[in-house]
């Protein structure tokens, strides 16, 4: 029962106390159920699904429509266009629906351990409370960005370049990509937030919810709103063409403020998760 | 190593509070290294709340404490390196299986190699007997085996301090035995820290013991002291017939302190207090018998144990009440 030199012991120090470990475990517990692929695969029949449809368009009318996609200066000429509707379509439901599985992603990753004690005993270990939060949010991050937005992409992108017959402007539709991303950590964010200043899950889950459903309804009564959440990436303001949909088209995007403002939000929640959570007792 | 050197735990006047509740007033503790020592206190005493605050779980409202020389709110992390600790109702990730649980928590410790960790993780679950439910899921296991990879998982870093909420608690009469028994073993490789309210246990594993009571210390001995410190000694007897005269003349021996009897169906029990125990041992007996008018039963030298000296020292009417 003597302590053996042969084993080397953990060397991290300060907050990365833990990480590597419980990012491990987090991870694991998302790749190694059925639950993300099933979802996955689900997002995937949906979106992909919706971009069948551009195979209904017949080659001459896409070849006379391409021109003038690039050109278009709002959004509701956008969903005039045969193939503008379908991007609109699109990255509404990414980032209505997707976010939907943002929330459900981190809804349980603070409240869920709290409630069930395995938090008190991973806590228990040398482990700091930093890296409790940033392991469940960095393997959270990951399965979002695989399940919600490569495949995802990846399937809408290989369709449009299939139908063209060239690809699309790979680094443009990345760029949307990222902000569907982006619309997706800072609903995870926001969750965590939430399920460490709240111990209901009723109250995670309502406003968390209500925020990626009724949010938008917001744009117009609160202008900051528009700075510094990801609601006006995809819609808003049919006059204009909103970043999300600029970049999905090839076009720059008219303003960078709400991106820059969505980031350093997501990082406000992280900060004030972490900072909260070191005072939790459990 | 001088006695300070050899503390493991000390406390100085830790405190709690929750809102309107003291839960833990003043609490001054020393642990010393390589004792079982048994923390010991009804229901909502404090105790979970004393061991959650020692591993940082939880904040002290005033005082401090150290293990190891570190203070517990500054270097919980390093206090964490060298513990080992087993919750009151142990949570565990229940997908997976003991052998992985114990994986996840050996490399919070170790980084390598991995074949070391395995024999460590394989060692560690013999110790506690788990060998045949290794690699089963642990949402499948009996209260008895979450215990034993309780302790397991406590164990497993072989830790200079072992910190035990209610270890045996709520465990069957095996599960307690076998429980005890692990702690036994353990017991010169560490120094064994834990919280129980069942008397019994303690007094048979522990060589200190401290009793806490709505939040503060009452006392703290090793536990051969606190027995054989409890006043004064008493007689018991069972006496049967006309026990009238005979009381009365026992009563009135110059050494005898008191004498409370009680009706035991067909006889009487007595229970002699007495300040002299050489002249009750070679007296008592005669003396009743003297004017032959009882019989006795049976006689001896009531043992004193932990349940009487709790009892006493934490108002037994008010036991259990203040959860």
């Amino acid at each position: 029962m003597e302590n053996t030199n042969s084993l080397k012991a953990v060397n991290d120090r300060g907050w990365r106390m833990g990480f590597a470990n419980l990012f491990h475990e987090a991870n694991g517990s998302y790749w190694h159920t059925k639950k993300w692929w099933i979802m996955s695969a689900l997002w995937f029949l949906i979106l992909n699904g919706l971009f069948i449809t551009i195979w209904t368009i017949p080659a001459k009318t896409i070849a006379e429509a391409m021109p003038s996609l690039k050109k278009m200066t709002s959004m509701m000429e956008m969903v005039q266009h045969p193939f503008g509707v379908i991007f609109v379509d699109y990255f509404l439901i990414c980032a209505i629906g997707l976010a939907v599985t943002a929330v459900i992603a981190g809804q349980d990753a603070i409240i869920g351990e709290r409630q069930s004690g395995t938090g008190a005993w991973v806590l228990s270990k040398p482990v700091s409370r930093e890296a409790f939060i940033l392991s469940k949010l960095a393997a959270s991050t990951i399965c979002l960005l695989v399940t919600g937005v490569l495949i995802q992409g990846v399937g809408v992108y290989a369709q449009l370049s299939g139908k063209i017959g060239s690809p699309w402007p790979i680094a443009e539709f990345s760029g949307a990509m990222g902000l569907v991303f982006l619309t997706l950590m800072f609903y995870l964010t926001l969750t965590y937030m939430l399920g460490a200043l709240f111990t209901s899950r009723g109250a995670v889950l309502g406003i968390s919810l209500a925020a990626a459903i009724a949010g938008p309804m917001f744009l117009y009564s609160i202008p900051i709103i528009k700075e510094i959440t990801p609601w006006a990436f995809f819609y808003g303001d049919l006059e204009k063409v909103p970043p999300g949909l600029a970049l999905a088209l090839g076009n720059p995007p008219a303003s960078v403020i709400p991106i820059v403002g969505t980031a350093l939000m997501c990082v406000v929640f992280t900060v004030i998760t972490i900072l909260r959570f070191r005072r939790e007792e459990l | 190593m001088d006695s300070s050197n050899s503390l493991v735990i000390e406390t100085d006047n830790l405190s709690k509070a929750y809102k309107d509740v003291q839960a833990l007033t003043g609490l001054n503790l020393a642990v010393q290294q390589h004792s079982i020592f048994g923390f010991l206190g009804p229901n909502g005493a404090g105790k979970s709340t004393t061991i959650k605050m020692l591993l940082g779980l939880a904040q002290p409202t005033s005082g401090s404490a150290r293990i190891f020389g570190y203070d517990i709110q500054r270097e919980s992390i390093s206090i964490r390196k060298r513990v080992g600790y087993l919750a009151q109702d142990p949570r565990y990730y229940e997908h997976m299986t003991a052998r992985e649980t114990l994986r996840f928590t050996a490399h919070f410790f170790y980084s390598g190699p991995a074949a070391e960790i395995e024999k460590r993780i394989d060692e560690t679950i013999m110790l506690v007997g788990l060998e045949d439910k290794a690699d089963r899921p642990i949402k499948g296991f009996s209260g008895g085996e979450r215990q034993r990879l309780g302790i397991a998982q406590a164990q497993v870093n072989y830790p200079d301090l072992l910190i035990l909420d209610e270890p045996a608690a709520a465990l069957d009469p095996q599960g307690r035995h076998d429980v005890l028994e692990v702690m036994e073993r353990l017991r010169k490789h560490t120094t064994i820290f834990y919280s129980t309210h069942i008397l019994s246990d303690v007094q048979r594993v522990s060589d200190t013991v401290a009793i806490l009571d709505h939040g503060k210390l009452i006392c703290q001995a090793p536990i051969e002291e606190l027995l054989n410190s409890n006043s004064k000694p008493v007689f018991t007897l069972g006496v049967r017939g006309d026990t009238e005269n005979a009381r009365l003349r026992v009563s009135s021996l110059p050494w005898v302190v008191n004498i409370q009897d009680k009706p035991v169906n067909n006889h009487f029990s007595w229970e002699v207090v007495v300040s002299d125990e050489g002249m009750a041992e070679a007296q008592l007996l005669p003396q009743v018998l003297l004017g032959g008018e009882v019989t006795v039963l049976e006689f001896g030298r009531k043992k004193v144990d932990l349940e009487d000296i709790f009892l006493t020292l934490t108002e037994g009417d008010q036991n259990g009440k203040h959860e």
